[in-house]
């Protein structure tokens, strides 16, 4: 309730449910541009919600959690959230990261005829697509982002706090379990074996890189 | 690129404490094992040598008499018989010879009658007459016979012990008739010693045996009584050390064994009253984290709308105060609540840490730039200083150290990052009046104001005592102190390499580690963004 207020000075359209029911109801009839997710749901919990929204949607997906329950933040990214806001919640951070999710949506200011190549993965940074071998992978726009700017700087290393300040437009304490996790949900679409990964490799101690690959 | 600091010096006294700290542990140690060697040392004046040493007297005054008493009594006895033999021997040979003797003329029958009465007797006859002595061994003349004991033996039986050539000799002597013949009988008394020196022999062997046996009786029995003794003193400095799961096993019914169950219902009662009260100190705890849980869910509720009532600026000027008043009294009693279930984490030891690289600078940067400190804070950092830390902690610690130097202490702070080896030493040095110096030991304390004057600060009074268990996370430590050129000096120190599990490792597995030499050709590191702090 209070967060819907909040949101609504903030300028958002806000439609909310209960519980986990009549939020998956919610969300097939609004289709939603964001969603955000309290972890803790009466019914279905939010881990599950995330997961049945995943299956069929790329939508933005926020996730409230309390942070003495240091697991969830890590359950609710694997289990395909884009961030993650602590509670308390204080609302302008919430609505800085919702306009943040946004702006990746909205693909921001495409990069004129870029394409980068890496092997048989094709990463079209002006029409914002991803093909492998010429099939269409389906990235959310985290993921997509992601891969965007590793693309941009094939073979440098990235740190995590750098990821985290390009991508999720977080502050330097940003968690850098959203990178790793969201580097591992990247890896499942895009890598050809992602227990083996030959594209984003691990730089250790400092972060991620794009390689093309030998 | 980092701005020197006009103010404190870097590093030096700030250190102190710790270093300090350390030697005394150190000498704590040192003097407890030196007492514990002192305790298991021999001590003369202990038990067992007392005990040995009783016993021992015991045996060789026991043995020393026995073999006393039996030396004289038999020597009399042994001596009584000889001299009886001896007279009874003497007297028959008289009455056998004493005839033959009388008529004796010369001194070779009186030879011939001596060696007659030797071989009858057993022993060596000497027989004095007016034609001189002759002997029945030639080892034997008159000078063996004393003055007196030859006058004594003129009118009767007498007898006398006397040790000739080295041997002794029972003596015997008498005079036949009147200025008749002397006649002296002596027998040798070798047996008798060579039984009375195997009797010595005996008694020594047998006190010296006694010795040991009394030994080994009292080893054992010191034994029996130091074994159990060391064992309750074991235990007892075990139960001062706080283990208070210790007890005694308790044998038999004698006064150790009472000692022993005295010892064990202490303890028993000891860890009783040490469970309740920890249980009561773990329920308290408990209530203040329920207690915040409860309170964060409707305050969660009303800070999110807090933005509301500070928008409310059309009303009359008292709604518009009272609207603000609540708006930030709500936001700082959220503050509260947070700081209070932060501490219960800590309390609960379900505090988790997260470790990561982290180039410090550059979260000290962050961390002031996020609460628009850049421009009241001097820094002076090496660059860079990668650390591994949780940084979400570390960022708190700065915050709380160099807020509370902004709030009382006043401008200029001045932040001194120190890479002092294995561990990292923060400097945060205000301008202001100082800590009083009876407010020192309790700075870190919880809810603890030093200005009771300012008792209603906007603080939760919770800060400094968040950072002081984030930093001991962090296996590291703060200390406070006051500059001697005045303000206060809070110094932080922490293992560069804080311990825990590394959050980038413990995450995502590395199946590319080692694919071929990549690591090196990174030439844009994590910290190559900004090298160094600039304030």
């Amino acid at each position: 309730m209070a967060i819907e207020l909040a949101l609504t000075r903030q300028g958002h359209q806000v439609a909310t449910a209960a519980t986990g029911e009549e939020a998956l109801e919610l969300w097939q009839s609004q289709r939603p541009e964001l969603v955000v997710l309290d972890v803790m749901l009466p019914g279905i919990d939010g881990f599950e919600i995330c997961r049945r929204i995943r299956r069929t949607d790329q939508v933005p997906i926020i996730l409230l959690t309390a942070r003495s329950d240091d697991i969830d933040v890590v359950v609710g990214l694997e289990s395909g959230a884009d961030d993650y806001v602590v509670k308390p919640v204080q609302p302008r951070v919430l609505d800085a990261r919702i306009r943040a999710v946004l702006r990746r949506h909205g693909n921001g200011v495409p990069d004129a005829g870029d394409t980068a190549v890496f092997g048989d993965l094709v990463v079209d940074r002006a029409a914002m697509t991803v093909t492998r071998a010429g099939e269409p992978i389906s990235l959310t726009p985290t993921e997509l982002k992601l891969l965007v700017e590793l693309s941009r700087r094939p073979g440098q290393a990235l740190s995590r706090q750098q990821l985290l300040r390009l991508v999720w437009d977080h502050d330097y304490l940003g968690d850098s379990r959203l990178v790793d996790a969201c580097v591992q949900r990247l890896r499942a679409k895009v890598e050809l074996v992602p227990s083996e990964p030959q594209l984003i490799r691990t730089v250790r101690g400092i972060g991620y890189r794009l390689d093309p690959p030998r | 690129m980092s701005r020197k600091s006009p103010g404190p010096p870097r590093g030096g006294p700030g250190t102190y404490p710790t270093v300090a700290a350390a030697a005394d542990v150190v000498g704590r140690d040192a003097r407890r094992r030196r007492s514990g060697a002192h305790r298991r040392r021999l001590r003369l004046t202990g038990l067992r040598p007392r005990l040995l040493f009783g016993f021992a007297a015991v045996a060789a005054i026991t043995a020393a008499i026995i073999t006393a008493a039996s030396y004289f009594l038999i020597r009399d006895a042994l001596v009584s018989r000889v001299a009886t033999n001896a007279h009874t021997q003497l007297i028959a040979d008289v009455q056998a010879n004493g005839a033959q003797l009388q008529q004796s003329g010369s001194a070779q029958t009186d030879t011939t009658i001596a060696e007659t009465m030797a071989k009858n007797g057993g022993g060596v006859i000497l027989l004095i007459t007016t034609r001189g002595s002759v002997a029945s061994d030639s080892r034997f003349s008159n000078q063996d016979i004393t003055k007196t004991f030859q006058v004594a033996a003129h009118d009767q039986v007498v007898q006398e012990r006397k040790i000739i050539g080295g041997t002794p000799y029972e003596v015997t002597g008498t005079r036949i008739n009147p200025n008749g013949p002397e006649v002296y009988l002596f027998t040798s008394l070798e047996s008798e010693q060579a039984i009375l020196t195997e009797l010595m022999t005996i008694g020594l062997a047998s006190g010296g045996l006694a010795l040991i046996g009394a030994g080994g009786v009292a080893l054992l029995a010191t034994r029996n009584v130091l074994v159990p003794i060391r064992r309750i003193g074991h235990a007892a400095r075990m139960l001062g050390q706080g283990d208070l799961d210790v007890r005694l096993e308790v044998k038999g019914t004698d006064e150790i064994a009472d000692v022993s169950r005295t010892f064990n219902e202490t303890a028993e009662a000891l860890a009783r009253s040490m469970a309740e009260l920890r249980a009561m100190d773990a329920a308290s705890r408990r209530f203040v984290a329920d207690v915040s849980h409860e309170l964060r869910t409707p305050l969660t509720a009303m800070t999110a709308v807090t933005e509301v009532l500070e928008d409310v600026e059309d009303a009359d000027p008292t709604t518009v105060s009272a609207a603000h008043l609540i708006a930030n009294e709500t936001k700082r009693l959220a503050r509260l609540v947070e700081d209070l279930m932060e501490i219960s984490r800590f309390d609960a030891g379900t505090a988790a840490m997260r470790i990561e690289y982290i180039n410090l600078p550059e979260l000290i940067e962050a961390t002031l730039a996020t609460r628009g400190w850049t421009n009241k804070v001097i820094v002076n950092a090496p660059s860079p200083l990668p650390t591994k830390i949780d940084a979400r902690r570390m960022d708190v610690v700065i915050a709380n150290l160099v807020g509370n130097a902004l709030k009382h202490g006043g401008e200029p702070v001045a932040l001194t990052v120190t890479d002092d080896g294995p561990f990292v030493v923060i400097q945060v040095a205000d301008s202001g009046p100082g800590i009083p110096a009876d407010a020192l030991p309790h700075i870190f304390d919880r809810f603890y104001k030093a200005d009771k004057a300012r008792g209603r600060s906007e603080g939760s009074g919770l800060g400094l005592a968040i950072a002081f268990e984030n930093a001991r996370m962090h296996g590291g430590q703060i200390s406070a102190r006051n500059r001697p050129e005045g303000g206060a000096v809070f110094t932080l120190r922490f293992p560069s390499n804080a311990q825990g599990v590394l959050a980038s490792e413990a995450d995502a597995v590395d199946p590319d580690h080692g694919a071929g030499g990549d690591a090196g050709t990174t030439d844009s590191g994590p910290y190559g963004r900004t090298q160094g702090v600039s304030v």
